[in-house]
């Protein structure tokens, strides 16, 4: 392997310093980045020596990385078949992580991708009651959004009495959904609440 | 109840989109970006026809501007402001001489910019502060360098080059607007920033060969990744 050399600098206002934990070796190319939530940096690298080599995903945080332990050709064989490169990391607003391969778009199941990472530390038994409680909520949050966008689409394009009450229904059902999951997160794990719930707080405020 | 403004922009635009069986035909994706209600844009294109989508809770096909070819491709996007954008188009209608252009979505109309300047046929890295406010870089195949472009909303202008520089690969605009770019510094990577019309070292040179990616983190921290031998 060779030495680890930085290939990150942050600047400081006056000089570029090396990212502090972000050392990969020498010939490792970074072949993207995007910044995340929480001063997180999600890197794409050609993990080996040799170009064309596999592919694999870090997290930049509290100044270490963290690998992702699968490659992206394991994440991406769970759904989808042919290629397994991928191109273009971003993170939306509530910390989804996205990529595409070459011809599909690629999103990780956030929960799954934190509890991949090696020594990520969330090993404690609330740690785990949270993770498993977000994966129940996670797939709810997409059925409830999901039936708000409909709800507001059918307005917009024909606003009537039907649609009006439609909609209404569907924004009180997300916000009570909502609320009832802000306590649910409360009462599994007070002092984690992190980016889940900041997700479903930005939804209180439609 | 629903006057968030970002909100509004996301579900108006999906308003008039159709839903999209994937990965049922030939299509690729280019470029991302984030929108300024925080879903992201993908571009690209399906069976030769240019495509976007964006992602709000799912990803959602767009119906394309009426100004973009019948056969092509979205190859970048960027965001010009709350609910504006620059796409652009690589136009494929003649294979044997495939055409770069732009399009701008302005307060929800789309429209055509001007030709690129002669000698140029890339768009790459595209950044704006808004409708009048783009920089990309670009390539002079002619001339072996890379052209740094402004369009101010009228016209295109050629940017000069940090000294001892012939190619750029990173852009960004710092959170004041001003241009922040990757050069030569010493045989070295290097980043300097465009005040008053000139390039601004910003600090030493990093070892490596050139700056490859500009981002900011989320506390506003700049990092860069430096390209390595």
């Amino acid at each position: 392997m060779s030495p680890a050399v930085p290939a990150l600098y942050r600047w400081d206002g006056t000089a570029w310093r090396p990212l502090e934990g972000a050392h990969v070796a020498a010939k490792q190319d970074i072949e993207d980045l995007c910044a995340g939530p929480d001063r997180r940096l999600y890197l794409l690298i050609e993990a080996g020596e040799e170009a064309g080599d596999p592919q694999r995903l870090a997290c930049w945080k509290d100044d270490r990385l963290y690998w992702y332990k699968g490659t992206p050709e394991t994440a991406i064989q769970k759904n989808h078949s042919g290629t397994v490169n991928l191109y273009r990391l971003a993170c939306d607003y509530t910390g989804l992580l996205h990529a595409r391969t070459y011809s599909s778009p690629l999103t990780f199941p956030w929960a799954d991708f934190d509890r991949a990472m090696d020594g990520y530390p969330q090993q404690d038994a609330s740690a785990a009651a949270l993770w498993a409680l977000f994966q129940r909520l996670e797939s709810e949050y997409y059925t409830k959004t999901g039936s708000l966008v409909a709800a507001y689409r059918n307005y917009g394009m024909t606003t009537n009495e039907v649609n009006t009450k439609r909609l209404s229904k569907s924004s009180t059902a997300l916000q009570a959904w909502v609320k009832a999951a802000n306590d649910s997160l409360e009462g599994t794990a007070p002092k984690r609440m992190n980016r889940l719930a900041d997700r479903f707080s930005q939804v209180l405020e439609l | 109840m629903f006057n968030s403004r970002p909100f509004l922009f996301s579900v108006l635009v999906t308003s008039s989109l159709w839903l999209c069986v994937r990965d049922t035909c030939a299509q690729s994706y280019n470029a991302i970006c984030t929108l300024a209600n925080g879903d992201l844009l993908m571009v690209g294109h399906k069976n030769d026809v240019p495509l976007m989508s964006i992602y709000g809770a799912a990803w959602v096909d767009q119906p394309n501007p009426e100004q973009a070819p019948a056969k092509g491709e979205f190859r970048a996007v960027c965001t010009a402001g709350p609910g504006n954008l620059f796409l652009v188009v690589e136009d494929e209608s003649d294979p044997k001489k495939p055409k770069i252009g732009l399009l701008l979505r302005e307060n929800g109309l789309w429209s055509e910019l001007p030709a690129l300047p002669k000698g140029l046929n890339s768009v790459y890295d595209p950044v704006a502060t808004g409708p009048g406010a783009l920089w990309f870089r670009s390539w002079h195949t002619a001339e072996r360098r890379t052209a740094m472009v402004h369009w101010n909303g009228t016209a295109y202008k050629e940017l000069p080059r940090p000294d001892g520089t012939d190619e750029m690969h990173a852009l960004l605009l710092d959170s004041d607007g001003t241009l922040i770019a990757d050069g030569n510094m010493d045989g070295q990577a290097g980043a300097y920033r465009f005040v008053n019309g000139a390039w601004q070292p910003m600090g030493k040179a990093m070892k490596g060969l050139h700056v490859d990616r500009l981002v900011r983190l989320s506390d506003g921290t700049l990092v860069c990744s430096v390209a390595r031998g």
